[in-house]
């Protein structure tokens, strides 16, 4: 009876309702990964790490395996959905909900350096080089406060930038990609040598080549712990990175363009672009 | 037949509730000044302006054909351009975080952070995309009417803002929803990661040189730690949206939440992001308890409320 005396909803609630309606679909649909971009759950696997570990990976597998097939039902099943879904997400400024964050960490520690090819203007051989380490920002033989935070952003950049040149192949498919990945490290290269050039540069000297070196290695996995001899090599040669770019005067080789490596302790640095 | 149109009534009383029910407006003011700040501290992490905002920077190689950016840039008016967006983009947190031109600022605000992957994406993670979901939800809704310059100065002139409560919860649940598809999306591409599933996720988050802030390893003795921490996380995660949904278990998932991001910022350098997840748990909080909230200098404390709480709602 109470029912009857409720006023009815006005006409712009029920438009609201319906927009807010549309609205969470679209995210919802909008969030949905391209089955594409899962990675496959093959089998389960017997870890024989802790207990936990054992006990539950297994189980999470398979769990996994059959979440796989629901998703790939509820992507068929809202398929039509997608233009409308992109459309809003996209003309609304919220974007795909994609919330990757630390989807699949990294096992190994990152590290990228410049190196500098300088000479006089015309010179067809460099007279002297520089290593310069630019990622990660900070050092790692401090603990990281107040200016690390400036720094992640920093970090978050060459981040992006040498995600975009590793682009895998599956993820080239559109133009825009294919020039992010051709052209990703091209921002790190530019703005290290002209901070290098205005920082140690003579007037008559110029910057012939900058290539950029990437070092990863691979991080102690779970349970055990990093040889302390190895860490202690490779903060060694760190320390040498932190108080400045490292010279070579002069420089008595020529460079290459061809890919190399070198190394220090155990970093084996892998020569990945050159301009 | 009646009593399927009283079913009918009851359910569209319930849904008009549900949404529209007036809420106070103090929800909306706190997190407008929380993510006013936080918009701030960020724009302002990305200093020097020339390294992230002006061409000979770290910046994203411009499209081509006829793009803003690309146009702006080959024209040479990139780095002024650049400059500009930070400037304003700074002066409009700030407004949004000292209620100043609330309107004008919040409609600046996410703009100005839609815009910005636009014009230059590297150095931006997902904390700038949940401040942009969370600006997008704050539009629809006047969040300076109280603990604002607009309201101080409305109280000046003498025209005061009209009585709280009287903004509609719809924008709020909009924030809940988007705070728990977050979590629930997170969670599930994680369930999607191997290492999630065999525990040692966060052993390699912990580990790794880009994030972690303090200089030594977690020891191998406390790796069951690091276990416990992978898989409470991926249940957590992907638990929120159900957690969030009864007053007893929200309040447990908030508290864990905030353990979590808190233990994440203490370890990890990942900009602003735990103190935008923590800041965005506002829209969690009963707006009721929120407006209670008496602001003093240094210190602020939650009043005793003066009538019931069914009353403060109507």
């Amino acid at each position: 009876m109470r029912t009857h005396n409720v006023p009815p909803m006005s006409a712009s609630r029920w438009v609201l309702s319906v927009l807010i309606v549309c609205h969470l679909c679209a995210l919802i649909v909008g969030a949905l990964p391209d089955p594409g971009q899962l990675q496959q759950v093959t089998s389960a696997r017997q870890p024989a790490g802790n207990p936990l570990s054992a006990a539950l990976t297994p189980r999470l597998d398979t769990a996994a395996a059959a979440f796989s097939r629901i998703h790939d039902i509820c992507w068929k099943a809202t398929t039509p959905l997608h233009g409308f879904a992109n459309w809003y997400v996209g003309l609304s400024g919220l974007g795909r909900q994609r919330w990757r964050m630390f989807m699949n960490p990294p096992t190994y520690d990152e590290y990228l350096k410049a190196r500098y090819y300088v000479g006089p203007p015309d010179a067809k051989r460099a007279q002297w080089a520089a290593d310069e380490l630019i990622f990660p920002t900070h050092r790692e033989d401090q603990i990281r406060l107040f200016q690390s935070y400036r720094d992640s952003y920093t970090d978050k950049a060459i981040a992006l930038a040498l995600a975009g040149f590793f682009l895998p192949p599956e993820e080239v498919t559109e133009s825009a990609n294919q020039k992010q990945k051709s052209e990703g490290l091209v921002p790190v290269v530019r703005y290290y040598s002209n901070r290098f050039a205005v920082r140690h540069l003579l007037p008559d000297e110029r910057i012939l080549r900058t290539e950029l070196w990437l070092a990863r290695v691979p991080n102690a996995a779970p349970g055990t712990n990093a040889d302390p001899g190895v860490m202690q090599a490779r903060q060694a040669v760190l320390r040498r990175y932190y108080d400045g770019p490292i010279e070579e005067r002069p420089y008595i080789g020529s460079y290459t363009l061809t890919r190399l490596m070198e190394r220090e302790a155990d970093l084996a640095w892998v020569m990945e672009y050159g301009r | 037949m009646w009593m399927a149109t009283a079913a009918r009534h009851d359910l569209v009383r319930r849904w008009e509730t549900f949404w529209f029910r007036q809420v106070s407006p103090h929800s909306y003011a706190l997190l407008r000044m929380l993510f006013g700040l936080i918009g701030f501290a960020s724009v302002l992490g990305m200093t020097p302006v020339d390294q992230f905002w002006t061409p000979d920077g770290l910046f994203g190689v411009p499209a081509d054909g006829l793009g803003f950016k690309a146009q702006v840039v080959s024209l040479g008016y990139g780095t002024f351009a650049g400059r500009a967006f930070f400037v304003i983009l700074l002066v409009s947190f700030a407004a949004l975080a000292v209620g100043y031109s609330t309107g004008a600022a919040i409609v600046a605000c996410f703009v100005g952070s839609v815009f910005q992957p636009l014009w230059n994406w590297l150095p931006l993670s997902a904390a700038h995309h949940v401040v942009v979901v969370v600006l997008f939800c704050l539009l629809w809704v006047d969040c300076g009417r109280v603990w604002s310059i607009d309201a101080w100065r409305a109280r000046r002139r003498g025209t005061p803002p009209a009585p709280a409560p009287d903004d509609p919860v719809w924008p709020l649940r909009l924030i809940r929803f988007q705070v728990a598809l977050i979590y629930l999306n997170s969670g599930l591409w994680k369930f999607n990661g191997e290492l999630w599933r065999d525990g040692s996720a966060v052993h390699y988050a912990t580990a790794l040189n880009v994030f972690h802030r303090f200089p030594s390893d977690v020891p191998a003795a406390l790796d069951w730690l690091s276990t416990v921490g992978t898989y409470a996380t991926l249940i957590w995660e992907i638990g929120f949206p159900l957690m969030v949904l009864h007053p007893w278990t929200r309040r447990f998932a908030l508290i864990v939440g905030v353990l979590l991001h808190i233990g994440m910022g203490v370890t990890l350098e990942l900009g602003p992001f735990s103190a935008i997840m923590i800041a965005s748990y506002v829209a969690f909080l009963d707006p009721d308890v929120v407006a209670r909230i008496r602001w003093r200098p240094f210190a602020f404390r939650i009043a005793r409320p003066r009538e019931s709480r069914e009353a403060a709602i109507r």
